[in-house]
């Protein structure tokens, strides 16, 4: 299956599953051990790759929430993951992505304008969240949001949907591009 | 959220075959009842909303999405909308929600009194409590509009008085600048000149005359310092006019 | 339902424009707008003009500026300057000579007599400026007196220092008349006379000097830029730096080309004239990354630049520059003086 489509399985019980793209295994890594270390009381599944498409051999449950972890230091992961979007369905975007940006916090060391990123966040329609993910409260903050909205995408919170959450998230001041 | 919190990793302890079946795991082996009748609920709450977003997913896919291919401007300018749209629903079921919780709340309570009866209980002096300090509400509003149009009286009369102090003042200056106008246009009058003349004239005369009778004292070659009389005329003769 | 159906109404376009509540002209009042467009949209201008020699408007003499290219001069973005006058430069002159002689004789015994082995001279650099709204740009320098009578001559420089300000108008336009604005400082020769020199006029002026990082957004950016510059003749190859992050110690990576083919690639890369864009930038960039990867299959997009090097100017992300070409000098000094006027905001 080279695109991924967010109903194509049915769903486990009590088990929801996230799916952390990136180019930074250590990142990914830590991430998702802050994410399982949340009490949490679905059962959590993450899943690390570090491109799509994923191979399709492995048997894995239907993913809930797709995270595409962007380094604000290196090009090279915003390349990769515009190249991962392409492998995405549509349906997907409808509050079941999420774009983390990562490095912003040490100005001089970004290659990657912080404009650029909001504006791919802005095209897709996803919410974006910045964080640094190498400082440890930062990291767990994040995780316990992630958790949270994990939750919701797998529909274990009664009253609140993917698609509400999304609208809940949106932005309320106008992107640059329509500024500039 | 039931309030059990398990804690699984990415190797389940056990999968579940279908929906019915209790978890059993060997930590939750002292589980009582209630917790299981929890998580029963829990999961049901959970299947329901899945339930919920597949029959919207089928809903939304029996919709025809427009086919022509449209620029991505148009694009941009239909998503806007669509999530407008999706706001306003959103807000209007809040709203709505909220109006029903009003009711709901008020036939509930008129159901209480009107079991309670007039004896006093809590709910009976919460409201009277609320009535009094309505009453205080409005007292205090009225008290403090009624000061807030003293104050603006009071301003206006500080206004008028400013006001009317200026315009005295500008008459004032219009007076001062009149009169120094005046005493201007009376010192270049045409007859103070011409006195002025005449004075000039009348001096010159009076110097004239003055050296002719010095010339004709000196001339008479008269001794006139021993006699005290012609010498007080020609002192006298000495004097210059023009200083007086 | 009529009154909710209100407030349904209301809730609808909550996108406002900031710009409506700004009618006010105070500068207190346009700083605030100014910081508030700040904190809410990250400025990045997506098209930038490239530095043209015909855009001074006074006339640089080559032989005066000089002695500001191939120096490598660090810089620093410096807050406005409260009541700095251009005429007082023989007073300041002074108080700053006695200032560095007294930091100096700090702990020891004091001495006898005015003699300072050392001198400040205080000069205005004319045209540096991009224009006439700019203010003058000035000149500090340390020069060593020589200790016998007879030399007349000047002594050895010892430390330049330099402030000006070159198309500054986004900061002119938020202070107000008692403020002298010049963003930019560069500094050359030793640091303990930079941090006595700074810390001199952060007490005098009341202005706040801190160093500026130049970050690798901002490198790449330079080098495309000074890539268009058309030259006449290339005085040094295109250099570019990058730094890997790994363990034990960071690995540099240094990427040689002749300045010829990088002219040649900029040209087949930039479409519209006169300005650059976001996107030729990141295409240059991508073809100098491709290439490389093609060779040696590593991918330098995961790296972080460092150091950019062309034949109108080289500079370091510690916020080192120097500066080759004096046709372009208003130019580059114009990058550098939207790069310090951002780090003050």
């Amino acid at each position: 299956m080279s695109v991924l489509r967010p109903m194509d399985k049915l769903p486990d019980l009590n088990r929801a599953t996230v799916l952390l793209v990136g180019t930074q295994d250590a990142l990914l890594q830590k991430l998702a051990e802050s994410m399982l270390q949340e009490q949490c009381a679905s059962e959590l599944r993450v899943h690390l790759a570090n491109s799509l498409p994923l191979p399709s051999n492995v048997n894995r449950p239907r993913i809930d929430l797709i995270v595409f972890v962007i380094n604000l230091h290196s090009q090279y992961s915003l390349r990769n993951v515009e190249e991962c979007l392409s492998h995405v369905d549509s349906s997907f975007f409808l509050g079941k992505v999420c774009f983390l940006a990562t490095g912003a916090g040490r100005e001089s060391h970004c290659s990657v304008h912080q404009n650029t990123v909001i504006k791919l966040a802005h095209t897709y329609r996803s919410p974006l969240l910045f964080c640094d993910l190498e400082v440890e409260s930062f990291r767990v903050t994040m995780a316990q949001r992630l958790v949270r909205m994990l939750q919701i995408c797998a529909g274990h919170v009664p009253g609140i949907s993917a698609v509400n959450l999304l609208s809940l998230l949106r932005r309320s001041d106008s992107p640059p591009s329509k500024e500039l | 959220m039931a309030s059990a919190m398990e804690q699984q990793g990415e190797k389940p302890a056990a999968g579940a075959e279908d929906c019915g079946e209790v978890r059993d795991e060997p930590q939750a082996a002292g589980e009582s009842i209630e917790d299981r009748i929890r998580l029963l609920l829990r999961l049901r709450a959970q299947t329901k909303q899945q339930l919920l977003e597949y029959k919207s997913m089928i809903d939304a896919s029996e919709e025809k999405t427009p086919e022509q291919i449209m620029q991505e401007k148009q694009i941009e300018v239909k998503i806007e909308d669509l999530e407008n749209e999706i706001e306003d629903v959103k807000s209007s079921f809040e709203v709505k929600s909220l109006a029903l919780n009003r009711m709901k709340l008020s036939a509930a309570l008129t159901n209480n009194i009107e079991k309670m009866g007039t004896e006093s209980s809590v709910l009976t002096d919460d409201m009277k409590h609320i009535i009094k300090l309505h009453k205080l509400i409005m007292k205090s509003q009225e008290e403090s509009s009624e000061l807030e149009e003293k104050l603006l009286g009071i301003r206006k009369k500080r206004l008028q008085l400013k006001q009317t102090s200026r315009s005295k003042l500008l008459e004032i200056q219009t007076e001062k600048s009149k009169q120094k106008k005046d005493l201007d246009n009376m010192e270049n009058s045409e007859v103070i000149k011409t006195m002025q003349k005449k004075l000039q004239m009348e001096i010159k005369i009076t110097t004239v005359i003055q050296h002719v009778f010095q010339g004709l004292i000196l001339g008479s070659k008269t001794n006139w310092a021993e006699d005290s009389a012609l010498r007080e005329i020609v002192l006298q003769l000495e004097k210059d006019l023009t200083t007086i | 339902m009529d009154p909710y159906d209100s407030q349904v109404s209301t809730s609808r376009r909550r996108t406002s424009n900031l710009k409506d509540y700004f009618v006010g002209a105070t500068p207190l009042q346009k700083r605030l707008e100014s910081v508030r467009r700040q904190s809410s949209f990250f400025p990045s201008p997506p098209r930038r003009k490239i530095p043209q020699c015909t855009q001074l408007q006074e006339e640089i003499d080559p032989r005066k500026v000089a002695f500001l290219l191939h120096k490598q001069w660090t810089v620093y973005s410096l807050t406005p300057l409260y009541k700095f006058s251009y005429s007082n430069f023989k007073e300041y002159s002074r108080l700053l000579s006695a200032f560095i002689a007294a930091e100096r004789q700090k702990g020891l015994a004091v001495e006898v007599g005015e003699d300072f082995n050392i001198k400040v001279i205080f000069s205005t650099l004319v045209g540096v400026r991009g224009t006439q709204r700019d203010p003058e740009a000035f000149l500090v320098q340390i020069l060593s007196k020589s200790q016998s009578s007879r030399e007349h001559g000047e002594g050895r420089v010892l430390w330049t220092g330099w402030f000006c300000c070159v198309f500054g108008e986004s900061l002119l336009e938020t202070v107000s008349e008692d403020f002298t604005c010049l963003p930019l400082f560069l500094a050359n020769g030793a640091e303990s006379n930079t941090s006595l020199i700074g810390g001199w006029f952060q007490k005098t002026f009341d202005c706040c000097f801190s160093p500026l990082a130049i970050s690798a957004f901002n490198l790449s950016w330079m080098a495309a830029m000074w890539t268009a510059c058309k030259m006449d003749h290339y005085m040094a190859t295109t250099e570019f730096f990058w730094s890997v992050p790994c363990s034990p110690q960071s690995l540099d990576i240094s990427y040689a080309i002749h300045p010829e083919d990088a002219k040649a690639l900029w040209d087949s890369v930039h479409k519209t004239p006169g300005e650059v864009t976001q996107e030729e930038v990141d295409l240059f960039m991508d073809c100098l990354y491709s290439h490389f990867h093609r060779h040696f299959k590593i991918h330098l997009s995961a790296t972080r630049l460092v150091r950019v090097s062309t034949s109108v100017a080289s500079a370091h992300t510690d916020g080192k520059i120097k500066i080759l070409c004096h046709k372009y000098l208003i130019g580059v000094l114009a990058y550098m003086t939207e790069l310090a006027i951002f780090q003050i905001e």
